[in-house]
């Protein structure tokens, strides 16, 4: 497969699990916490990118992980 | 079989109830010290340190010529704004994996998707959670796949794609 036809179903997958982990977060918690928190927790919604979510909350993978977990967003692969 | 393990794999794996079904597929896994470095929480690290007291979880020495590779493979993904960013644990993994001939564990899609398209790095079989649940029916025979998902995305809060999680149970008979 070329890197145009990869790319257009690294998209397809992208959307299909961004729309998941919007529909499945608990906007109110993600809602409540404080800014770097808060904003790392909606890039991981749109970016699903777990170790750059981690750094923009200030915050250790592991650490991350368990807001994550009490966010309810899916780690979707 | 043996497999290099990265963070985010072993985050999850350690939440799974039957984690310990992992050494029916692999008889030694090896993790990179950057990315042991960054665990802070008892679960992965109760996880880890058990696993290295019995020798089934050890790391990997780093060497310059791994080095040297390493940013080779940085500067090809950074040169390529399609292919996603990866962070240097997660290239150090795939170096790692790749040196060894050995499978590379993730739920990282930036790895997965170096794997596809990079050639010097299409050799390199990455495993997901998925993948390893289906290689240890397949090695044990029980319980079913299905029910190792359900309870999977139960600990770990995932959700495997329909599509890859109907590929798996026809690999396995349960389709």
């Amino acid at each position: 497969m070329n890197l145009e036809d990869l790319v257009k179903k690294w998209r397809l997958e992208d959307e299909e699990a961004r729309r998941i982990r919007r529909r499945e977060a608990d906007w109110s918690f993600i809602n409540q916490q404080p800014p770097k928190i808060k904003y790392a927790l909606i890039y991981l919604v749109e970016a699903g990118d777990r170790y750059v979510a981690s750094k923009i909350a200030g915050l250790p993978l592991d650490e991350f992980d368990e807001l994550r977990r009490r966010a309810n967003i899916p780690v979707v692969v | 079989m043996i497999g290099v393990v990265d963070a985010c794999f072993l985050i999850d794996w350690c939440r799974f109830r039957r984690r310990e079904l992992i050494k029916e597929v692999f008889e030694r896994l090896y993790v990179d010290e950057e990315v042991l470095a960054q665990f802070r929480s008892e679960a992965v690290l109760e996880l880890i340190a058990r696993w290295m007291g019995e020798g089934f979880l050890t790391l990997r020495a780093w060497s310059t010529l791994d080095e040297e590779e390493l940013g080779r493979l940085r500067a090809i993904v950074e040169s390529n704004t399609r292919i996603p960013t990866l962070e240097r644990p997660d290239l150090k993994s795939l170096v790692s994996a790749r040196k060894m001939n050995a499978a590379l564990l993730s739920e990282n899609l930036g790895v997965l998707r170096v794997c596809q398209y990079v050639p010097s790095y299409t050799q390199v079989k990455v495993h997901t959670a998925l993948d390893v649940l289906a290689l240890i029916v397949k090695a044990k025979g029980e319980p079913k796949l299905r029910q190792l998902i359900a309870e999977y995305e139960e600990d770990t809060k995932h959700r495997f794609s329909s599509r890859r999680v109907e590929e798996a149970l026809r690999e396995v008979g349960e389709a």
